[in-house]
């Protein structure tokens, strides 16, 4: 724990200075910003089953519904990154059937909840799914950000946590609001 | 007191030992405890930190400083915690848990190094230990970590161990006490018993011995206490013995001197007697003999005077046998009453007190010269002062007369074509004569003549009254009691008188007569002071 490897002290140093500006930025641009940071920290306190993956060797796959609102901080966030030493990618789809291979999928304020139903992986409950709109969860989403009093909230459905494969982490359902 | 004294040393040694050991052995205790857990302490905080920093890894992650907030709170169960802060990365705070007081309150900031955040480090000073850990979610870090220990509560745990400890002291003293009381007897007893023995001997009772109960030092004291003893007891007694001894002699030497002063003064009392019978009886014989002779006296003259008046009154009837027995007469009853007269004069020095006074000689002895001048011219006599002669304490009538008779004695004696007597003073202790007169006794006078001198048969009698070595009429006749008169004045006086001669060669006269003896100088220097008074 004290001998922190170069990257990590890189790393640590590239979030500082993104972080930084943020903090006097207007709260739309913030939120994103945050959001995508939120995004990429589900891939530390989620875990995904091999089945989910299409191959050994296939990179994980972060997928947003477009239109994308994170303007480009997303990639920005993920560069460079892995996650359990896949390659993470970012992969903007415009239908549900693109989303196919995806292991989190984001559905903007835009799209219409029900479209969950129809996410590849859905029915083996390979996938993280993320929304903003206040029915997403009611429609079959997994985990919603809940913007409250200028602070994101995360929303955790039980139900959908309960029908799906993925094993998310007792510290992160410790920062979330259990739904049913 | 002394009992005392030893013992409390004993005791004092004892505890002193005890407590001194006890003290270092707590001391090092206690610090060995504080290092220890110090240490625990440590080790306890790096281990909370990074549970915290585990437990709080989503929190930062997704931004709920309230569920990182209710970690942090968990640590109240661990009392020595002080406080306990979570930071972003960039050092803001994002969440803490606060103690009291001062120690109780986090950085506004997280640990600093080289500009930027420390994302890991530790800090032991100012009473606190402080430490902080990165929080990690995935492979990043997105905070900090950071507890504080109040070491005092170290301090609070040590004390409630070191009054343990002082209780334990003291239970240790006690039992040491407690021993120490017990092994006393064992070292004081002993010496007790040895001192008290010194004591006793100390005011003579030799006596006294001390009874070794073991084989150690004391025991070889007290044995050689015993010996030494023993041997002064020893020397005791012969000094005791010989003490008696020494007072039967004394007393024996006493008694014997005692019986020799008695008898020595029963001696002197009885010679005292005598002295006082003998001069009784010389006075009584002197009174006699002045009474005798004054008595005798005046028929004496009556048949002179008688005999006279026959001559005179009866001259013509008296033929020439008849008056010249009746001249003879005469002539015997002149010659009776000069006899009578010569023992007067004689019984009166025995009788008459002495006038005494400082008499010059040289004073007395110039004006006999004068008066005798005629005389000693007609004898073609020569008489000389051959030294000074000094003062003396006499009566000056009777020493005047004591030089008057040896001086004509000198000259009547004498046949030789220039009879010469000389007078002086031999300084005192010089040989005169046979003897030498002892010293301090004054100086002796002389008178020496070149006369007929005494055959030495004749010396003893020389001084005998009346005694006459010669015709009635030889050598212008006499009574023969001059020599007598000189020898009793000096005597008198104190004095002693002897003489030195040879017939044919001259006689010298040794006599002495009591102090002050001024020399002629002397005297003459007190005369001119008494004539200086006078005037």
């Amino acid at each position: 724990m004290e001998a922190l490897s170069p990257l990590f002290r890189r790393v640590a140093l590239t979030l500082l200075l993104v972080a930084s500006p943020l903090a006097g930025d207007t709260p739309p641009a913030r939120e994103y910003d945050l959001k995508a940071t939120f995004l990429f920290h589900f891939t530390h306190f989620v875990e995904w089953p091999a089945e989910a993956f299409t191959s050994a060797d296939a990179p994980f796959r972060l997928c947003v519904l477009s239109p994308d609102p994170f303007g480009g901080a997303l990639r920005e966030v993920v560069a460079g990154e892995r996650v359990a030493g896949r390659e993470l990618v970012v992969k903007t789809v415009e239908t549900a059937d693109d989303a196919k291979g995806c292991q989190i999928v984001f559905m903007p304020d835009e799209r219409d909840s029900a479209l969950v139903r129809e996410l590849p992986g859905m029915r083996e409950g390979w996938v993280l799914t993320v929304g903003e709109r206040g029915d997403f969860l009611d429609r079959g989403g997994m985990v919603r950000f809940d913007l409250r009093q200028g602070k994101i909230r995360l929303q955790v459905s039980r139900r959908a946590l309960g029908h799906s494969q993925l094993r998310m982490s007792s510290k992160l359902l410790a920062v979330a609001d259990m739904e049913k | 007191m002394s009992r005392l004294r030893i013992r409390g040393k004993l005791l004092a040694i004892v505890m002193a030992a005890t407590a001194s050991a006890l003290l270092l052995a707590g001391a090092v205790l206690l610090g060995a405890e504080w290092l220890r857990g110090r240490r625990e302490l440590v080790r306890d905080l790096e281990a909370l930190a990074t549970i915290v920093a585990d437990q709080t890894s989503a929190s930062l992650a997704f931004e709920d400083p309230a569920s990182a907030a209710e970690v942090l709170r968990s640590l109240r169960a661990k009392q020595h915690v002080a406080a306990g802060c979570v930071y972003r990365l960039d050092g803001r705070r994002f969440a803490s848990y606060s103690g009291r007081g001062e120690v109780g309150r986090c950085p506004e900031r997280a640990p600093q190094q080289g500009g930027q955040t420390s994302l890991t480090g530790q800090r032991i000073a100012g009473g606190v230990a402080e430490q902080w850990v990165p929080v990690i979610a995935g492979d990043h870090p997105v905070g900090i970590v950071f507890l504080r220990s109040d070491l005092r509560y170290l301090a609070r745990g040590l004390r409630l161990q070191a009054v343990a400890l002082a209780g334990a002291l003291l239970l240790a003293a006690l039992a040491a006490f407690l021993l120490s009381l017990r092994l006393q007897r064992i070292i004081a007893a002993p010496l007790e018993e040895l001192a008290d023995a010194a004591t006793l001997a100390s005011e003579g009772d030799y006596t006294v011995r001390v009874t070794p109960k073991s084989e150690d030092e004391i025991a070889q004291l007290g044995d050689n206490f015993n010996r030494m003893l023993a041997q002064i007891q020893q020397r005791d007694d012969a000094l005791l013995a010989a003490k008696g001894a020494l007072e039967l002699r004394v007393e024996e030497r006493t008694r014997a001197l005692a019986e020799e002063l008695r008898e020595r003064r029963r001696a002197e009392a009885e010679l005292e007697k005598k002295n006082r019978d003998l001069e009784a009886s010389n006075r009584e014989l002197d009174d006699f003999a002045y009474v005798a002779s004054h008595d005798l006296k005046e028929p004496l003259r009556g048949i002179h005077n008688y005999a006279g008046f026959l001559l005179e009154d009866y001259q013509e009837r008296l033929d020439e046998p008849g008056r010249e027995k009746l001249q003879t007469l005469m002539r015997l009853t002149g010659r009776m009453e000069s006899l009578i007269d010569t023992l007067l004069h004689f019984s009166r020095v025995g009788r008459v007190d002495l006038a005494v006074s400082d008499v010059d000689l040289g004073q007395v002895v110039a004006e006999l010269l004068d008066s005798l001048r005629p005389g000693l011219a007609e004898a073609g006599a020569e008489v000389r002062v051959v030294t000074p002669l000094p003062v003396v304490r006499a009566d000056r009538a009777r020493v005047d007369e004591v030089f008057r008779d040896l001086i004509v004695n000198g000259v009547k004696y004498n046949v030789s074509a220039n009879p010469t007597v000389e007078i002086g003073a031999l300084p005192p202790g010089s040989p005169a004569g046979a003897e030498i007169p002892p010293s301090g006794a004054g100086p002796v006078f002389f008178v020496r003549d070149n006369g007929i001198g005494i055959p030495e048969r004749h010396q003893g009698v020389i001084f005998d009254i009346f005694k006459r070595l010669h015709g009635r009429d030889a050598y212008g006749g006499g009574t023969g009691a001059g020599l007598t008169i000189v020898k009793k004045v000096v005597e008198r006086h104190g004095g002693r008188i002897w003489l030195q001669s040879a017939p044919g060669e001259g006689t010298t006269f040794f006599f002495t007569l009591p102090g002050p003896f001024f020399t002629l100088q002397e005297s003459q220097h007190a005369a001119r002071g008494r004539r200086d008074e006078g005037a």
